[in-house]
């Protein structure tokens, strides 16, 4: 209960600075528009009234959180259409492609932490693999997946299957860097813990021990990094999807960022406000329910 | 979880596939992609303002005149003829029979005062069309098929603007049936496609329209191997837009940097159309009442002192030419007697500098200005190369001891805002269009765009009065004056005639680009 408190206070806290943080830079991205037509300043200056852009900032802003209790995110000054539907046609591109990304992520990652663990060739492999993921930006990496897939593979648009694998590769491998670190760094403190000294000497096979011993401690802090993860996913939408031609939330961002379109800007954090923080609700819970050393923390109200 | 992990992926792949599967069209037609250079605010012609709109609606819609593409004059369109009274007040326009809309509503009188009605009306927020409309008052319906337009004042770029798709004429049905809102998604028009759907940041298709026989007579019979669809998409990003065109992701393509166009010039499988668009070249222009830029003869010096012919070789890789005035060469009215007026000349640029004064008495390398050194700022926006441009002005002037802040900004709205606050000496910026009333909101001193802050009523005079000249002659010699004005008073640094080059892949036949340059006439673009 506590916990859903906070989660409200910090959706509002965000709505708020970024409503007025967003009025502080100057310019609006309907007088540009107008201006680009060959509206003249008078013209201009009565299309901004029109608008409520030149009411007080407070008074704008109580218009806007009474709107939004009623579920009104308003207009986008650049597109004229409500904010609303711009969002909603939007959501499922992207959330699909941060999930399949962040699938493709774990599993890649969890593999190439294990992987790097090993001696030998492999190892080296894998924390190649690793290094790489860390280092490459990721319009780096999705320029380069273009270059080199060289019309294999079609890319644009969200209507074909295969036009989301390279987007969902590019995002996986940025996003398995972190994964594959902090697995890398989990196995090697815990395989030197005394009970997989216990297991080792009582002859079980390594493959065992790795799996049912090893891994299931280790991968218990992997937890949190994927929540953490999945909300630079959606940032990285903003990249992944100009790059590859796609329909999503990201460009849209990027779009109305550089326009300077507010209402829309402040619909985009509103709504990764709420991602973010259910997020961290869920992994929360998920965390003690797999963590018995949390549940007992719980129970004994440490 | 690893397991789980892999479950839930196999399901949303089973699930992505099934809503992929229902979604292929069933029909093979002959489709092909189109790629737009960013996704435009909005693509209601008679509301939004980008040239972008009109790549995809030049298609959709007529206008009641045209432009022919080759000799750049009026013809018919929609309006078979049309008159002009003595007065200029009253254009009479005398509309063809039997042409009907997509959705099977016929074209009359009334179809056309329902689109002037709705461009003009409060209720539309039009960002250009209404102001095209220059001094328009209204309009009488005299029979079916005939409609006089209404001026309050003679406004002869009036017919330069009823043949762009702003203007565009839409089904009067279509209008009533959708808020000014939601047209944009279910547009209607008499054009050679007709619009099929438009999902905002995705996609626009046009599929061809089997009954258009109203077109313009430069149309001519639709050839064999006629493209039947058009998928529009936007390719932002534009180191990928090659690739795109490579892998046949797309198969026409605005925009190319001149740097990927130059590398594929012995590529067979791409042909290029670079396309030199008419209006105000790129350039740099003055704010002339900020220090250093306020004294003419700096101004001059600054011109002087850019190498303008390495620009456009190394930045756009010689595809557009070295601009010389404050329009095109390719737009009506240019003076071509202003080439060659400031040849690069550095040290003509470093006397006349001397000559107000500027030089380096305290030999830091930096001409002396009061205490500090002689600064100038440029402001610009990261499009048309304007960074890489900046750079090679930043390095020529500073040979001559002049140091160069450069000013990166967003975009539109932030460039204009920084404008607004006066706190720069070059702000680039270039517009578009063929009739050259474009320069009138730059140069009038009431001008909206007036970035280079001139206040001269003399200038002000010819200019009002140019848009209201009947006679071709009479405004050639008004336009030839401006430019002349703008080029001896140094209020722009030209740099280059804007040229979109946009490729194609070679199974692509028939691409043709209108008068204004941004629009393709894709009527008789074939795919073999």
């Amino acid at each position: 209960m506590n916990r859903l408190f906070f989660a409200i206070l910090t959706v509002w806290l965000a709505v708020t600075v970024t409503f007025f943080l967003l009025r502080l830079i100057p310019g609006d991205a309907l007088s540009a528009q107008l201006e680009l037509g060959g509206a003249s300043s008078d013209e201009i200056a009565q299309a901004r009234a029109q608008m409520g852009l030149d009411d007080p900032p407070i008074t704008q802003y109580f218009r806007y959180i009474g709107g939004l209790l009623t579920g009104d995110l308003g207009y986008s000054l650049l597109r004229l259409i409500p904010v609303s539907d711009l969002i909603l046609g939007r959501i499922l591109p992207t959330a699909l492609l941060a999930l399949f990304s962040i699938c493709l992520a774990v599993i890649w990652g969890v593999g190439t932490g294990i992987l790097a663990t090993s001696s030998g060739f492999l190892g080296i492999l894998g924390r190649g693999m690793m290094t790489l993921s860390l280092a490459m930006p990721l319009y780096w990496t999705g320029t380069l997946l273009i270059i080199l897939n060289a019309g294999a593979l079609p890319y644009s648009g969200v209507d074909d299957w295969r036009a989301w694998l390279l987007p969902v590769i590019a995002l996986g491998f940025t996003g398995m860097g972190s994964i594959s670190r902090i697995t890398y760094a989990n196995i090697q403190a815990v395989k030197n813990m005394p009970f997989v000294m216990v297991a080792r000497s009582k002859g079980l096979h390594p493959r065992t021990i790795m799996r049912r011993h090893v891994l299931r401690v280790a991968l218990l802090p992997v937890l949190p990094v994927i929540s953490t993860q999945f909300g630079l996913l959606l940032g990285g939408a903003v990249i992944t999807e100009s790059l590859f031609v796609r329909v999503g939330l990201g460009k849209l961002l990027l779009d109305s960022v550089i326009a300077q379109d507010y209402p829309v800007v402040q619909g985009l954090v509103i709504l990764s406000a709420v991602v973010i923080t259910s997020l961290s609700l869920l992994t929360d819970l998920i965390a003690h329910l797999a963590d018995p050393r949390l549940r007992w923390m719980d129970n004994n109200h440490l | 979880m690893d397991k789980r992990n892999s479950l839930f992926f196999t399901l949303f792949i089973a699930f992505l596939l099934s809503a992929c599967t229902s979604s292929t069209p069933t029909t093979s037609l002959r489709t092909i992609v189109y790629g737009l250079t960013l996704e435009p605010s909005g693509f209601d012609p008679h509301i939004h303002q980008s040239s972008e709109l009109g790549i995809v609606l030049r298609q959709v819609y007529d206008t009641l005149v045209y432009r022919h593409p080759q000799t750049n004059d009026i013809v018919a369109g929609l309006a078979e003829r049309w008159e002009i009274s003595d007065d200029q007040l009253n254009y009479t326009f005398y509309l063809k029979r039997g042409v009907t809309f997509h959705d099977g509503e016929p074209f009359n009188a009334q179809a056309v005062g329902a689109n002037l009605d709705r461009i003009t009306s409060p209720d539309t927020p039009s960002q250009r069309a209404v102001f095209m409309l220059g001094t328009y008052r209204g309009y009488t319906i005299i029979d079916e098929f005939t409609i006089q337009l209404h001026l309050n004042e003679p406004f002869t770029p009036l017919l330069d603007s009823l043949a762009q798709v702003y203007l565009g004429i839409a089904s009067p049905k279509a209008l009533a049936e959708y808020s000014v809102n939601r047209y944009q998604f279910h547009q209607v028009g008499t054009g050679p496609f007709k619009f099929i759907e438009y999902t905002t940041g995705d996609k626009l298709v046009i599929r061809r329209n089997e009954n258009y026989t109203w077109g313009p007579e430069f149309y001519g019979a639709v050839p064999d191997n006629a493209v039947q669809e058009v998928i529009f998409r936007f390719f932002s990003d534009p180191p990928t837009r090659l690739a795109a065109l490579e892998s046949n992701t797309a198969h026409i393509m605005g925009e190319i940097p001149p740097a990927s166009a130059r590398a594929i010039t012995a590529n067979s499988n791409i042909q290029l159309f670079p396309v030199a668009i008419p209006g105000m070249p790129m350039q740099f222009m003055f704010n002339t009442t900020k220090y250093p830029t306020d004294n003419v003869v700096v101004r001059k010096a600054l011109i002087q002192a850019t190498n303008r012919s390495l620009i456009a070789d190394v930045v756009y890789q010689g595809f557009s030419p070295v601009a010389s005035s404050a329009l095109s060469a390719n737009t009506l009215y240019f003076n071509p007697q202003l080439a060659g007026l400031y040849p690069y000349d550095p040290d003509a640029a470093k006397t006349m500098l001397a000559s107000v004064g500027l030089v380096d008495a305290d030999e830091n390398g930096f001409l002396d200005a009061g205490e500090g050194d002689l600064t100038v700022t440029l402001l610009f926006a990261p499009w048309n190369f304007m960074p890489e441009t900046a750079q090679l002005i930043q390095q020529s002037w500073r040979e001559l001891g002049i140091q160069v802040v450069l000013e990166q900004v967003a975009g539109f709205t932030a460039l204009r805002e920084q404008v607004a606050t006066g706190e720069y000496n070059l702000v680039a910026f270039d517009n578009a269009g063929f009739d050259p009333q474009i320069l009138n909101r730059f140069y009038i001193s009431t001008g909206t765009s007036n970035y280079m802050l001139v206040q001269n009523v003399e200038l002000d005079a010819i200019l009002l009065n140019a848009v209201k000249e009947r006679s071709p002659e009479m405004r050639y010699a008004a336009y030839a004056q401006v430019q002349q004005f703008i080029m001896e008073n140094a209020l722009i640094l030209p740099i280059r005639d804007y040229v979109n080059v946009n490729a194609a892949v070679a199974q692509i036949g028939g691409l043709v680009y209108d008068s204004y340059g941004w629009f393709p006439l894709l009527y008789g673009v074939t795919l073999n």
